[in-house]
């Protein structure tokens, strides 16, 4: 394999080099010939190639298989170092598909795949990756915090309003949660697909109608032992942060929303307040807190590492992964204390796949994973700390106040609190610092695996058996002191007005603890007998599985029927057949059975079918079209899929009743001394033993296009009806006396949508390359039966509408003055009330019905739905020479959301004010009948907080997911001490975003007071030895 | 070895097929089920205590009813409190307040639907019977404690709802939708329904009168007769009984008339027979009108001791001890239907109208349970009489102060009692009966309360004023309620609070409503005299016909003996003598006198003044304070959820709304 340079041929020289792919990692294995001549070489293990004899003007062919081969002219060169672009038209030779591989061209279901590669960013959360990256997938990340910003992600949208409309997480084929997939390393991801229709789906059976994600991690290979490490670092900082007002504004806007409301009301902050805070006088006596920057950093810095190791020989080959993570949170600590507050997360994962071939035609594998996570943090919830920064203002308290000098024995932190109250108002500050939660999460998976190869039976017949453990622990400890709260008493005495501090609210003095531990697992086994053979013409394959799986403490709760353990069983099977690689036909089926159900209801069978034609394989398929169009292929599929988590999964054995017959909540107390408690009993869910299967229903008609062999575009049209979606009866009136509703398998829902996959890529010469990808997702929905009540008005009905349609009052402009408010149907019988009633400068509303009054029969379907409809992305890579450079747009369209002004209004309770609400709002000065916020109050106003028009946004956005510039170092200095190919690159993420919605990261939706989403910057090492 | 490999193989394979078909038959035996409650006694008293789960928590902040009506009321910076926003005028169709047809958030517990009480008595009717050790006996009397609470909670929707649908047994949940859709049934039916129920319990079953301590507050025959009377009076009073103006119109889908149009006057005589009779079980029961004992109850208050032994006070601070302990001495003679489950009992719920009407102490170091800011209106106080048993508009001794009535004057010695001696205090704080010295606190007035007596100082910034601008803690009408606080009660902690069950029905509403109903049967008769002079007699005051009949005092000489005059005594009586118990918010909708008292605004002093000539408006008189409103007839009845009326269409909403 490796041509020494010490063996000397007479005629021409010797070229040598190294083929890499994009990244630098080093390709074994390409094959490299000289053309025209027969002289040609292998690369190495390191990627290392040298040929003799060659020829100035002799051209050197470079061809690997999944990539593009380049052909370059040799010229006095005797170093030729290539990069290898992977081929768009083939970028996978082979598909997964469920439970096993088919050979790309043969595939009739619709499935996308995605390079791993493309899932790398610099958070370490894969699921924030998926978003446009991927034809079919919509997605959308709602917060930032470290450990909690898993993205929601549906295939092909929401094509359920049941329970679970998740998809089916398998990594290596074993049912995963969202949790294992985000922190799977994309380092160590051999595939990754989606399995989007019935045909692909089928085999899952009762878990495949919500779609399924594949992965495959990545198998040893035989050779030389290769190491790869990667180092990253970067600095996280929220793509936005709210501007609250400041103290003197404050005030003075609070008088102004005081007077707004009661003209003759006494202001409420005095001038002596408002002027000691204007000139910054004792801050103790005029606080001035700008709560959002006392409590959080601007920034904070993460860290990650991964080596990974794979070689071995004839008898086994191995691949072994570490990585490590380290996250932290923006939450400031206070030095007060010597615990840590903040978020700080280290994250160890492990990984070893060990292939092992037992005799010639028996194969075994074990696989090993492992995931620690050790999580410190806050001991409330991150999120809820940056949300109660809106709930306090600036003026009320100081986070702390100093020790006076009268306190000389009080040991404790004195935290602010409102003076004249019972302690009730919120410290962000405190609510912060009193205390950190300690966890440890472990996942431990081994998975054991045996292939046996029966040609001698039969040519293309093997067996497979698999068996599989799973353990998951969590053990959480939450230690906390309840903080001592202080207020400024004032007094008024003949002396004027006195200030004096006073404990408002006695605290703990020691740290509390509350443990919390569980674990769960899993057992899995499957079976399964394959056959693949080729006669002649005719590509004939079939599959038979047969697997079980139960999973122990998976469900939250305490009664008997949550602990029992979840079983799931089934048999499934496929048989496919190809004609001259032409025409291919491909019959599946699922056959399962849930544990849930009652026994005549158990079992399901999700048949499906497809067919594909490939036009360009034709004979009538000119040559000179081929050079165009190099591919043309069209398939349809149609099948069932079914889905078994119709409820929450604490709701099971819908046969039976749930009750609680010892139900502290429902019991009563008689005696002289109010102490002969009993407890009640409750009915949680009435017996029904007709519940069964949610079924879909699905169509997918794709179409797969290649021109010039660069340009790839995959098509597909699908259309879903959803069946027996589990569903209450709304109409069941309260005079029933039921304590809980009555559902059966009476919803229906259809959706429909296009997804479209492309990618380019192109060589311009040796030293500068193109690679281009745009996907595009679209799928809507609608409601076509559920169990609600029959409506007087229809616009009031969900069946027509959209799963997740919002319904809200049209809002029409805010009431100008009193004539038109009284003049104006009266809105929630509220226009009487001179408190929680309205005035001019609230919103006046349609009277849709036209019956003289707004109220719940004046709500319209507004908006779009709140999961986007449209999700896409494009981007482009390219390199030159050493240098790559990359970006990705991500956008969504089609989504609304809905403010929430329960959350925002300013001064409700004296909460804190968002700097732009108060840069538009109606006031006698400027009654803008169109002003972004309505007449200012201190209290809320019921009238102003219904869902309408008025707070409804557009939830659409566009942004620079991430721009990426690496320098490759191909140094023979390098070289010489081993490292193969190193890689230093520059990565930045969420860099900006354009939509029409401004106070927050839209992507956020109506969260956007929580942790927010993060700008990422990333700088990044790779070395290959 | 290639032959083992295979072995290992193959049986891999078909390890699969061994799997039993039973493998995804997971449910043991012995999960939960309803029928196990119906095995022993034991679990059985679940059954039991789910069924009074539903009784309302009278004595709760949020669940008050005297909240919701002219004579409680609270300032605005308090959230939500329900009754005071429906008095404001929030009530709405689409989230209706307090309603008890469906679950109704009452701002820190759920007040449950009085159908699924309904449901859960059924439920107990049909299955006590089960219960292998329990004797006949005493399934008959759980059994009929069942019935009487399912009429019971017919009767709470009635009076918020008028006509409603009868649920006497529960609908099986596989029943054709048309079934579940119930009708409302006309006033007549709904009351003989509730009558019926409740007279098949007390003959099915009820013990007469529950005398083991442990078992207070569940339901005895006492009880029963007594609801019924209640019940009786409602159905004869204007409201439901020949309500033409309100509801001549008033129909459902089959044309059917909801209320009765014609006026029926047998119906006070069946509410008076039913008061006679619930007297008399009660009475036969040994229960009596309470008054105070010193020798049995020591006095606890030292400052009080002087006046026990002073002839010249003895009376007037024996009929003010008589009142306030009826209310809050446990378990005392004159309660007939205790609250054995009293708020501050009530899991970690400690909302009880008595810390929100409590004081705060300036000196504790916690004001956990005083908050200071559940508090009488300024048309509460003025109903009081004066010290001889008459209207402050109607005694001719009082008249001089009358017509100054919002002067300042140096308090009497006459009032040392109640009142700091020569502070000065608006005319109509003086001179008036025992009861409202017990009930109300007022600036310069004594308070005994926190274990002590204090002289309450209202005025801004002052002691029991309120301190600053921000404080939400303080009182909208600078009065201050006394009635529900016990003066042993210590509000720095909720476990000072001194606990009593709060009366659902005693004994002196009874005398009252026997009163109504013989007027407006017979016309006055020294029956009805009689019963008022009952309730006078402990409240310390002349009887009505010495008092109205003297010339020397009674401006309307002679009133007591015409039915209207009468009429307007008794209910200015049981509006005194049941005021802040949560009784006059029905009392003034079933005499249709809504447009009268729930529509004027709440009055009160002006307590954003430090200054005493600003806090009482320069001797003006009191200050509008908060708005009301009240829509007639709209404003009688709750409004169903419009919710219920789209899965129900039988269902007609109420009229106005």
């Amino acid at each position: 394999m490796w041509f020494l340079p010490t063996i000397f041929l007479a005629q021409g020289s010797l070229v040598r080099g190294v083929v890499v792919d994009v990244e630098g990692t080093p390709l074994p294995g390409v094959s490299v010939s000289v053309k025209n001549t027969t002289k040609g070489s292998i690369t190495s293990i390191d990627g290392k190639y040298a040929i003799t004899g060659v020829n100035a003007n002799d051209t050197v062919a470079f061809n690997y298989v999944g990539f593009d081969t380049q052909e370059h002219l040799v010229g006095n060169q005797q170093v030729l170092d290539i990069i290898m672009l992977e081929s768009a038209s083939e970028l996978e030779e082979v598909t997964v598909v469920a439970f096993q591989k088919q050979k790309k061209e043969s595939v009739i279901a619709s499935v996308s795949t995605i390079n791993p590669k493309e899932l790398k960013v610099p958070q370490s959360n894969l699921t924030t990756a998926l978003a446009g990256k991927i034809a079919g997938v919509i997605s959308y990340q709602r917060s930032g915090e470290p450990g909690q910003d898993n993205a929601e992600f549906f295939i092909r949208g929401v094509t359920t309003f049941g329970y679970g409309n998740k998809p089916l997480i398998l990594i290596d084929g074993l049912e995963s949660t969202t949790e294992d997939l985000a922190r799977l390393e994309p380092d160590n991801v051999e595939s990754f697909s989606i399995m989007k229709d019935a045909t692909a789906t089928a085999l899952y059976g009762a878990r495949g109608a919500n779609g399924v994600i594949l992965v495959t991690t990545k198998v040893g290979k035989r050779g030389k032992m290769t190491v790869s490490a990667r180092v990253e670092t970067n600095i996280s900082t929220p793509t936005k942060i709210n501007k609250f007002l400041d103290g003197v504004d404050y005030m003075e806007m609070y008088n102004t929303a005081i007077r707004m409301r009661h003209p003759e009301y006494p202001l409420y902050y005095s001038k002596d307040k408002i002027e000691g805070t204007r000139m910054g006088l004792n801050p103790e006596l005029y606080p001035n807190v700008d709560w959002y920057h006392e409590l959080f950093k601007g920034y904070v810095q993460n860290y990650r590492a991964n080596v990974s190791a794979s070689g071995g020989g004839d008898v086994a080959q191995y691949y072994l992964s570490v990585s490590y993570t380290n996250e932290k949170g923006l939450l400031k600590v206070d030095p007060l204390n010597n615990f840590n507050n903040n978020i700080d997360i280290d994250r160890f994962n492990v990984r070893a796949n060990i292939d092992f071939n037992l005799t010639k035609t028996t194969k075994a594998a074990l696989k090993y994973y492992a995931l620690f996570d050790r999580y410190n943090g806050p001991a409330s919830d991150a999120s809820g700390i940056f949300t109660s920064v809106m709930n306090a203002n600036p003026v009320s308290f100081p986070k702390t106040y100093e020790k006076p000098d009268n306190f000389p024995f009080v040991k404790h932190t004195l935290f602010g609190n409102k003076g004249d109250g019972r302690a009730d108002a919120v410290n962000p500050y405190a609510q912060m610092v009193n205390g950190y939660r300690d966890r440890f999460n472990a996942t431990n998976q081994a998975q054991f695996q045996v292939e046996q190869d029966l040609s001698m039976i039969t040519k293309g017949l093997n067996l497979r058996g698999l068996v599989s453990m799973n353990v998951t622990s969590s053990n959480q400890i939450t230690r906390r002191f309840v903080p001592f709260y202080y207020g400024m008493i004032e007094r008024q005495t003949d002396e004027g007005v006195q200030h004096e501090l006073k404990l408002l609210q006695e605290g703990t003095e020691s740290l509390t603890n509350e443990i919390s531990n569980g674990a769960s697992s899993s057992f899995y086994i499957e079976t399964a007998a394959q056959y693949n053979r080729t006669f002649d013409k005719h590509d004939v394959g079939g599959l038979l599985v047969f697997y079980m799986r139960e999973g122990l403490n998976e469900i939250a709760g305490s009664n008997v029927l949550s602990s029992l353990p979840v079983r799931n069983m089934g048999l499934s099977g496929r048989a496919t057949y190809g004609f001259d690689k032409r025409y291919y036909v491909e019959l599946n089926f699922g056959y399962n059975g849930s544990e849930k159900f009652e026994k005549d209801k158990r079992w399901g069978f999700f048949p499906s079918a497809g067919l594909g034609w490939t036009v360009s394989n034709e004979n009538f398929y000119g040559y000179d079209l081929k050079q165009v169009l190099s591919l043309l292929k069209f398939k349809v599929t149609y099948g069932l899929v079914g889905n078994d988590a119709i409820a929450a999964a604490s709701d099971r054995f819908f046969y039976l009743s749930a009750v609680n017959i010892n139900d502290g909540g429902k019991g009563y107390t008689w005696g002289e001394m109010y102490n002969q408690s009993y407890n009640g009993y409750s009915i949680n869910r009435y017996a029904n033993n007709s519940i069964t299967w949610e079924v879909a229903q699905k169509a997918n008609y794709g179409v797969e296009l290649n021109f010039f062999d660069k340009l790839n575009v995959q098509v597909d049209y699908f259309t879903e009806q959803r069946n027996n979606i589990y569903r209450a009866f709304e109409f069941i009136p309260a005079s029933m006396g039921l304590t809980a509703g009555l559902s059966n398998n009476i919803g229906k829902a259809f959706s429909q949508g296009v997804d479209v996959a492309s990618d380019f890529s192109w060589s311009v010469k040796k030293d500068l390359w193109f690679t281009a990808r745009a996907n595009f997702t679209y799928a809507t929905n609608v409601t076509l039966a559920n169990g609600e009540p029959e409506y007087k008005y229809a616009y009031l009905s969900r069946i027509g509408q959209p799963i997740n349609q919002q319904w809200g009052y049209v809002a029409e402009r805010l009431f100008i003055d009193e004539y038109d408010r009284i003049n104006s149907p009266d809105q929630f019988n509220k226009r009487s009330a001179e408190e929680g009633g309205y005035m001019p400068g609230d919103i006046k509303y349609v009277d849709v019905n036209d019956d003289g009054k707004i109220d719940q029969n004046d709500q319209v379907p507004i908006g779009y739905p709140t999961v986007p409809e449209i999700i896409y992305g494009f981007g482009l890579s390219s390199g030159w020479k050493n240098v790559d450079l990359s970006f990705f747009f991500q956008g969504s369209a089609r989504s609304s959301f809905f403010l929430d002004p329960n959350k925002i209004a300013p001064f409700i309770g004296e909460r804190n004010a968002l700097e732009v609400i108060t840069k538009d709002y109606w006031s006698y000065e400027n009654p803008d009948p169109y002003a972004f916020w309505p007449r200012m109050a201190t209290y809320e106003v019921p009238n102003n907080s219904v869902p309408s028009t008025w707070w409804l946004q557009d939830g659409s956005f566009l942004r620079l997911k991430s721009v990426e510039l690496g320098y490759s170092l191909k140094d023979n200095f390098l070289r010489r001490q081993g490292i193969v190919s190193a890689r230093i690159y520059f990565t930045g993420n969420n860099l900006f975003c354009l939509s029409k919605f401004k106070l927050w990261d839209p992507e956020m939706g109506n969260n956007g007071l929580g942790y927010p989403t993060q700008r990422v910057y990333n700088i990044g090492f790779q070395f290959t030895f | 070895m290639k032959k083992y490999v295979y072995i290992i193989a193959g049986l891999i394979f078909s390890a699969g097929f061994f799997a039993s078909c039973n493998y995804l038959d997971i449910v043991p035996d012995k999960t939960e089920d309803i029928s196990l409650l119906f095995e022993q006694r034991e679990s059985a008293y679940r059954a039991l205590s789910t069924c009074y789960h539903f009784l309302p928590n009278h004595d709760g902040v949020y669940a008050n009813e005297a909240m919701a009506s002219d004579e409680l009321t609270v300032n605005f910076f308090q959230g939500t409190i329900p009754g005071r926003d429906i008095m404001r005028g929030q009530q709405s169709a689409d989230d209706p307040i307090m309603g008890y047809w469906n679950d109704t958030w009452m701002v820190v517990r759920t007040q449950e639907s009085m159908w699924k009480g309904i449901y859960a008595c059924n439920v107990l009717i049909d299955n006590i019977d089960h219960v292998y050790d329990m004797t006949e006996r005493e399934q008959a009397q759980w059994k009929a404690e069942a019935i009487f609470l399912k009429a019971y909670y017919h009767f709470l929707m009635f009076a918020q709802y008028g006509p409603i649908p009868v649920m006497d047994t529960n609908i099986p949940i596989d029943a054709p939708a048309e079934v579940m859709r119930v009708h409302r049934q006309p006033v007549d039916s709904v009351v003989s329904y509730i009558v019926n129920t409740i007279d098949k319990a007390i003959n099915g079953g009820l013990l007469t009168r529950i005398t083991s301590p442990v078992e207070y507050g569940r339901v005895d025959q006492v009880i029963a007769a007594a609801i019924k009377a209640r019940v009786l009076l409602f159905a004869a009073s204007p409201l439901f009984n020949g309500n033409r103006e309100f509801y001549e119109n008033f129909t459902d889908n089959k044309d059917q008339h909801l209320f009765n149009l014609e006026y029926v006057p047998e119906k006070w005589l069946l509410a008076a027979e039913a008061a006679k009779e619930a007297i008399r079980f009660a009475t036969d029961n040994s229960l009596k009108i309470y008054e105070y004992d010193t020798i049995q109850n020591p006095v606890k208050l030292v400052e009080d001791f002087k006046y026990f032994r002073n002839p010249r006070y003895l009376n007037e601070i024996q009929a003010d001890y008589n009142y306030r302990f009826m209310f809050y001495d446990p378990w005392n003679s004159e309660t007939i239907w205790g609250d054995p489950y009293p708020t501050l009992m009530r899991s970690a719920l400690y909302f009880s109208l008595q810390a929100a009407s409590m004081p705060m102490n300036n000196t504790a170091t916690n004001n956990e349970a005083a908050w200071n800011w559940a508090v009488p209106t300024y048309e509460a106080t003025e109903a009081y009489y004066t010290a001889n048993g008459l209207p402050v508009d109607e005694d001719l001794s009082y008249a001089d102060k009358y017509a100054n009535k919002f002067k300042l004057t140096r308090a009497l010695e006459a009032d040392t009692l109640h009142i700091l001696y020569r502070e000065l205090v608006p005319n109509i704080h003086q001179g008036r009966e025992p009861r409202f010295y017990a009930s109300i606190g007022f600036d310069r007035s004594y308070y005994r309360i926190w274990g002590t007596k204090w002289t309450l100082e209202s005025r801004f910034g002052e002691k029991n004023g309120r301190k600053t601008m921000s404080t939400k803690d303080y009182s909208l009408t600078g009065y201050l309620l006394k009635k529900p606080c016990h003066p042993s009660s210590d509000g720095s902690n909720y476990n000072r609070l001194i606990v009593y069950p709060w009366p659902i029905i005693r004994l002196g509403e009874l005398y009252l409503s026997y009163a109504e109903a013989m007027n407006e049967y017979y016309g006055p008769s020294q029956e009805v005299y009689d019963a008022l002079n009952t309730i006078r007699s402990r409240a310390g005051i002349p009887d009505v016909d010495q008092v109205w009949s003297d010339a020397a005092l009674a401006k309307n000489v002679n009133k007591h003996t015409t039915k209207n005059g009468l009429r307007e005594i008794i209910r200015q009586e049981r509006r005194i003598e049941l005021a802040f118990e949560g009784q006059r918010n029905y009392d003034v909708r079933r005499w249709k006198e809504g447009e009268k008292y729930f529509n004027i605004p709440v009055h009160g002093w002006n307590t954003d003044k430090p200054a005493m000539m600003d806090y009482y408006n320069n001797q003006q008189g009191p200050i509008a304070v908060m708005p009301r409103s009240f829509a007639t007839p709209r404003d009688y009845f709750q409004p169903i959820k419009n919710d219920e009326l789209t899965n129900n269409s039988n269902l007609v909403q109420n009229p106005g709304w």
